[in-house]
């Protein structure tokens, strides 16, 4: 208790102290709401159109939680096998590399007339954004795993397939796990940003449409509440990957024995 | 030399680059105009006042800042990013409730383009049956003139999604229904020989100034005000007299809408620029009673909850010779 306590008060004290900061400044120098409204009017503008926002966070983290798994899936199995091929790696990873470099604003409405509106289009602006961390990472942990256990699971006779399950696999794991963590933030930004073009409007409308549709209306207050919950959609799957990853190494690795 | 002393010799030129623009003339009073869109026949007149020279004649500098790129035009006009720009009256008003102060001064259409386009084959015979039909709908969410449909016939029952301005998703689906400015997507479809039909939102009662030209409120000296007005209108006219003249050089800087387009939408736009009212008034001249029409359907649609003096929002620089 003393410990989680430990880990959260700092951040807590900042996050306080910046919103007064803003909240006091807002008041002092009585800025326009639609430059910028003060913590307390976001606070209160967010409660009000709380089933709104609710409802476009539901769809946010949908879009984004299935194209980050999309992303997980893909990013780990061409991640595998590029690292078990130099040839594979040496053809394909410039041009997996390129998928860092896609503009997403400017495929946005391709994916649109690929995939149709809403759920997989939003889905598919997710995973393109998410996936080149997840392969790179593991393309890396295939690469560092150690020539001399490969050479005993040589010596063993083992497959192909047992090499990568027993001892690359688990030995990436570290390195895909941090990979997952900087994709998760990503899932969400490529989900929003998705939603600006594709995502459906209406009753159910997602956090992106949610923000451009603000944005029109000179509704800043509601823009800051939209992007601050797309943020927490962020932060909460970032959480469950961190979460998942000290499950999977807090035995034997040591980032997550130092946590214990 | 040092490289730190190379660094500070690179910022220094940078920054005199920025801070003198070598095109700006002496004497001349600079205007940055911002558009809300591309540049197409609703803003015909303006360019036609640039190219042919009407605002430096009135001793003016107007440098016409096309498509925002999705910022609030109305925001960057309050904020002084630009001194005048292209906003709905419609925003104009939603602004004011959010503590923005602009006000307009000249509108481009005195009744608004804005309509719904769907393809013709099947099309439905009202702008009601549209609303509540099967299929998608691409309208810009949130624009008051959307919440006043919604608010006269209930909610769309069509999905609704984003409305970017492209017309490949119209294109490639015949059941979709989107927004247009009659002037604008019905001409290019009529270039792809594509049948449509469109149903003018005007025609359902609410009559929006959809296009004016704000400002801040203490943001343009009286007489400046008057002679950019009258630089619009003397450009209006001109363009109006003969787009075919001033379309090619506006197509030049929006390749995406041909010559032969813009000047079927520039015909399209006759019976909304030159009415009766601007007959009478001028062109540019807003009526007092529309603006109040306007606050009182957006106040009973429920998008608005006071319901301002016309005054505020809108004045009229010509008014010693004009209205």
């Amino acid at each position: 208790m003393k410990r989680t306590l430990t880990t959260m008060l700092p951040p807590v004290l900042v996050l306080v102290a910046l919103l007064t900061a803003w909240q006091i400044g807002v008041q002092v120098w009585n800025l326009p709401r639609y430059l910028l409204p003060s913590p307390w009017l976001i606070l209160c503008s967010a409660w009000q159109e709380q089933s709104r926002l609710l409802a476009g966070m539901l769809q946010t983290a949908m879009a984004a939680v299935g194209g980050f798994g999309l992303a997980v899936f893909i990013g780990v199995v061409t991640g595998s096998l590029l690292g078990a091929s130099q040839r594979l790696q040496k053809g394909f990873y410039p041009i997996a590399l390129l998928l860092q470099m896609v503009p997403l604003v400017a495929i946005a409405p391709l994916l649109v007339i690929w995939l149709g509106y809403g759920l997989r289009s939003t889905m598919a602006a997710a995973c393109i954004v998410a996936i080149f961390p997840v392969l790179a990472s593991t393309l890396d942990g295939m690469r560092g795993t150690d020539p001399g256990l490969r050479e005993i699971f040589a010596i063993h006779h083992a497959g192909r397939l047992a090499r990568w399950w027993k001892l690359e696999l688990p030995g990436s794991l570290p390195s895909i796990v941090t990979g997952c963590r900087v994709a998760a933030g990503l899932a969400v930004i490529g989900a929003v940003v998705g939603e600006f073009v594709s995502g459906y409007a209406g009753d159910q409308a997602p956090l992106g449409i949610v923000i451009v549709s603000s944005m029109r209306e000179a509704r800043t207050d509601l823009v800051f509440a939209a992007v601050g919950l797309s943020a927490c959609v962020g932060f909460l799957l970032f959480g469950i990957v961190s979460g998942l990853g000290w499950l999977l190494l807090r035995r034997w690795h040591a980032s997550a024995v130092q946590e214990n | 030399m040092k490289p730190i002393r190379w660094i500070l010799a690179l910022v220094t030129c940078l920054m005199v680059a920025t801070c003198n623009d070598p095109t700006s003339a002496p004497g001349l009073v600079q205007i940055r105009l911002q558009l809300n869109w591309v540049p197409e026949p609703e803003f015909g007149g303006i360019y036609a006042a640039e190219f042919d020279g009407l605002f430096r004649e009135a001793g003016l500098e107007v440098e016409i800042i096309k498509d925002p790129g999705g910022a609030a035009v109305q925001q960057m006009i309050a904020q002084g990013v630009c001194d005048a720009g292209i906003v709905s009256g419609d925003q104009l008003l939603q602004f004011r409730e959010q503590g923005g102060d602009l006000v307009a001064i000249y509108s481009v259409f005195d009744h608004t383009p804005y309509g719904i386009m769907v393809h013709a084959a099947g099309a439905p015979e009202t702008l009601k049956e549209v609303w509540q039909g099967t299929g998608i709908l691409a309208i810009e969410s949130g624009l008051p003139i959307w919440k006043f449909v919604d608010a006269t016939y209930g909610a769309s029952t069509r999905k609704q999604v984003p409305y970017g301005g492209a017309i490949a998703q119209f294109l490639s689906d015949p059941t979709l229904a989107q927004q247009c400015f009659v002037t604008s997507e019905p001409p290019l479809m009529d270039i792809q020989k594509v049948p449509v039909k469109v149903f003018s939102v005007s025609d359902i009662g609410f009559d929006p100034y959809s296009a004016v030209v704000a400002i801040r409120r203490d943001g343009m000296k009286p007489e400046v005000q008057k002679k950019f007005v009258e630089a619009m209108q003397k450009g209006w006219q001109r363009y109006m007299a003969n787009p075919a003249q001033y379309n090619p050089r506006i197509a030049a800087l929006n390749p995406a809408m041909a010559v032969e387009a813009m000047n079927l939408g520039a015909k399209r736009m006759q019976p909304l620029l030159l009415t009766p009212w601007t007959a009478e008034h001028g062109m540019g001249s807003m009526n007092p009673a529309r603006w109040q029409a306007m606050i009182d359907v957006l106040h009973s649609a429920g998008v608005i909850k006071t319901r301002p003096d016309p005054a505020v929002l809108m004045q009229w620089p010509l008014a010693s010779t004009k209205p």
